[in-house]
């Protein structure tokens, strides 16, 4: 069922005779360069991001505001860069790390190529850079999630491929047998990151599609980046963290298979609002494709409990553990907040059917709001994308980070304490960041359908919720620092009880030759 | 799941179908949109020429897209039903009371004798329908009209006059559809706003004329010059109350003035080029009133209320 198990019945079988397996040791320690590496960029970008959606947050409610004389402190340019350095310098970058450590793990080999990833991984924050300075001084493309410059973007995905090729090479290398969940999934993460990208830069880029066509391109990327690609890198992580850290296998790879197989048919076909300027069938095969998502988020939540199971004790002590649950939640979580409005659409069509045979009681039905409206060109939006790209996603690589780092070096974090507050810091900073995001924007979206009610008001009412969303940002970059520092703590230590030696060793044996 | 090569193919097949459902599919029917040529006047939309289109780039560059929206929505449809010729017989007033009960004989004389007049105002389109057949019954070759009115919130604020369509955006380049409102719709912000100097002063600073403005103030647009340079005859001229609500810092000292750079200029001209208030198959909506539109001749009838 699962080759997770270690030293289990199942392992003896599969065990290719002539060849050793390579100890876990072994397997961390070939990861060590790359994704250490990767994983600080990480931390170095969400560092960076979050401050500058501080500063962006703060000057939108700030009075009269002392940086607008320069026009790269505006908000304008200040979100894009935010969501920008978040997403290719955070989440991607974090993602393929996790990849390679995963499907070395997960295949029982050791990581191949990974001085490529390490090259790879260089270049890839080069482009990052040059893309978020390209969007402060205002040579965006003006598509969302997708604007920076064209000539970073070749340079995005030359460096993706450099990170992706060893990973699959590792993924080739795997022991063989049935694939594990966490295996499939980031292969088609892995696959699907570039041939988005590559579609979506080219039709809105290189031969420009017509129109409103350009805004159905950017939707459809923003989705399959969120769904597909974030959604199956955390998700393959949280399969892997909590079979191994509980103990048991997971309880069905059944369940996983199908999960997979819906979410990756259904969900590359949201991402279209409803009420777009588009033909209607659209959006409405959109929020058809999403009430479908309704399956494989009960199949995974299922799974992920039944694993657990009566063994709540240690899902208490266990901290990887405990972020790696809490992230599956938050997945549910941000999915409902896609499916949530076509499926009570859904209801209310249903139940205004079945009213026809019960006289007079038409009215019951209509008062149900219209959620997909209501939130429509509201805050709900970003608040949503923020609880699956800062909390499903985010907590999934702080809990692969928090067990794999240690192991790779070999030793504890240098500052436990630290390790120990940085998740509970970070889903502090996401309850105070999506909820009032999310409250906030119902609210707004329910007063701006309301034409009684000036936009001036309702520019009031919002502000104060983007008030309370700055708390949330402030502890999301607390936490953000709390890792840089933890991972760069870790490498001195690691320095400090191991390469010194070496280097001073290295410097003695000479003068001792020479005497 | 033990073979990877099927599952690649699977999710090879998987990529294909997601592209093949929203991005083919629609391509093969928004691609192909051409801009539409009513019988008379200018085929919509037009291309963008000239500052405006520089003015797209400003508006691009700066984001403002991040909290302005360019998409108009509406909930629905209701029609005001016009009568404009009649012959004004007793059959006539039957089918006018017929077409609402509450009417009386009299109020429908006056009506038949100063056509053409509004008989039914906001009622949807079974109930327009209904009343043409009524009114049909009444005389044969009497002469009506069903004039459109969008419904929702977005057009009672006055963002629009009607929903945004897929055609308003056909040669945009990037569509700047905005996923927030921050601020308000600027879909049809040159329709609404059409004046220059306003847009330039709102850019200096939106407090200044709209007091609960949460937008930021864009004074790098701007630069402040001495009233005898050759800049300034293009100065903005803030009136005395406009003046008054400028914070210190940004109010011109004596002898100066404040001039819009060129891309505050540029900006302007876009904003006023985004006017979406052509009616066009797929989002009718009730002709303009006729000094917007001197090309139009068969434009409603002045609007007489006579009936609720």
């Amino acid at each position: 069922m699962s080759s997770i198990e270690k030293k289990g019945a199942s392992a003896s079988a599969e065990e290719p005779e002539g060849t050793s397996l390579p100890s876990i040791e072994e397997i961390d320690s070939s990861c060590r360069t790359p994704v250490w590496m990767m994983f600080t960029s990480a931390a170095k970008w969400l560092v960076f991001a979050l401050a500058v959606s501080l500063l962006a947050t703060v000057n939108l409610h700030a009075e009269g505001g002392i940086l607008s004389h320069c026009p790269i402190f505006t908000y304008g340019r200040l979100y894009p860069a935010f969501m920008n350095s978040l997403i290719y310098g955070f989440g991607v970058q974090a993602g393929l790390a996790a990849c390679l450590w995963l499907l070395a793990r997960v295949g029982k080999t050791k990581l191949i190529g990974g001085g490529v990833a390490t090259v790879g991984a260089i270049f890839w924050n080069i482009a990052v850079s040059f893309g978020v300075l390209g969007i402060l001084g205002g040579w965006t493309t003006g598509f969302e999630l997708l604007e920076m410059p064209f000539m970073v973007s070749l340079a995005l995905l030359a460096s993706y491929v450099a990170i992706a090729v060893p990973a699959l090479f590792t993924f080739k290398n795997r022991q063989p047998g049935e694939m594990y969940p966490t295996q499939y999934f980031i292969l088609a993460a892995l696959f699907w990151f570039p041939w988005i990208y590559t579609s979506s830069v080219s039709l809105l880029n290189c031969v420009p599609v017509h129109g409103v066509m350009q805004a159905v391109v950017a939707w459809w990327y923003g989705a399959n980046l969120f769904l597909i690609f974030f959604g199956f890198i955390g998700l393959g992580a949280i399969f892997y963290l909590i079979p191994q850290r509980s103990g048991r296998g997971l309880y069905s790879s059944n369940y996983a298979v199908t999960a997979f197989w819906l979410l990756l048919i259904f969900a590359p076909l949201t991402g279209i609002p409803q009420g777009a300027p588009v033909p209607a069938w659209i959006p409405a095969l959109s929020s058809g494709a999403s009430i479908v998502l309704f399956v494989p988020i009960i199949l995974i939540i299922m799974n992920l409990h039944l694993t657990c199971k009566g063994n709540l004790g240690q899902l208490r002590m266990d901290r990887t553990l405990k972020a790696a649950y809490v992230s599956g939640h938050l997945f549910v979580l941000s999915v409902g907040c896609v499916i949530v409005g076509p499926l009570l659409e859904t209801i209310n069509h249903v139940a205004t059917f079945f009213t026809i045979f019960i006289p007079g009681n038409q009215e019951m039905v209509q008062p149900m709001m219209d959620v997909a409206d209501t939130t429509r060109l509201s805050l709900f939006q970003s608040g949503a994308d923020m609880l699956l790209l800062f909390g499903f996603f985010g907590v999934a690589m702080f809990s692969v980070i928090n067990l794999a780092v240690p192991k790779m070096f070999k030793q504890e974090w240098p500052v436990l304490k630290i390790s120990k507050h940085q998740i509970t810091v970070a889903i502090v900073g996401v309850v105070l960041f999506c909820a009032p995001m999310i409250v906030g924007g119902f609210l707004q979206g329910y007063r701006l359908h309301d034409p009684s009610i000036s936009f001036a008001e309702i520019s009031a009412f919002t502000t104060k919720f983007i008030r309370i969303r700055t708390m949330g940002e402030l502890f999301m970059l607390i936490s953000a620092g709390m890792l840089f520092l933890n991972l760069i703590s870790m490498f001195w230590k690691s320095c400090g009880s191991q390469c010194l030696p070496i280097a001073k060793g290295l410097l003695e044996q000479p003068t001792e030759e020479a005497k | 799941m033990k073979h990877a090569p099927y599952v690649f193919v699977g999710v090879l097949a998987c990529m294909a179908s997601t592209f093949w459902f929203s991005i083919f599919l629609p391509h093969m029917q928004l691609g192909v949109q051409q801009p539409h040529q009513p019988k008379m006047g200018a085929a919509y939309p037009g291309k963008r020429a000239g500052e405006a289109a520089q003015g797209a780039d400003v508006y691009r560059a700066n984001g403002c897209v991040y909290c302005h929206s360019q998409q108009v929505n509406q909930t629905g449809v209701q029609f005001d039903v016009v009568l404009k010729k009649a012959f004004p017989g007793p059959a006539m007033v039957q089918a006018l009371k017929y077409a609402n009960p509450t009417l009386e004989d009299k109020a429908a004389e006056v009506i038949l004798k100063n056509l053409p007049m509004m008989i039914a105002s906001g009622v949807d389109m079974a109930a327009a329908e209904l009343i043409e057949l009524q009114l049909k019954r009444g005389d044969e070759n009497m002469e009506m009209a069903k004039i459109i009115k969008p419904l929702g919130a977005d057009i009672e604020r006055g963002w629009g006059m009607r929903r945004s369509v897929a055609l308003d955006y056909l040669y945009e380049h990037p569509v700047q559809l905005g996923s927030v409102r921050l601020g308000p719709d600027l879909a049809n912000v040159g329709g609404r706003l059409p004046l220059a100097e306003w847009h330039l002063k709102h850019l200096y600073y939106p407090a200044a004329l709209v007091s609960a403005s949460t937008m930021p103030d864009y004074p790098f647009l701007f630069e402040t010059v001495s009233a005898d340079s050759n800049k300034a005859d293009k100065a903005i001229n803030f009136t005395a109350g406009e003046l008054e609500a400028l914070p210190e810092s940004r109010r011109p000292a004596a002898g100066e003035v404040v001039v819009p750079r060129k891309d505050a200029e540029t900006l302007v001209a876009y904003l006023l080029s985004l006017n979406s208030s052509a009616s066009v198959p797929s989002a009718p909506m009730p002709p303009l009133p006729k000094k917007a539109k001197p090309a139009e001749t068969n434009a409603a009838p002045a609007v007489a209320i006579l009936l609720k």
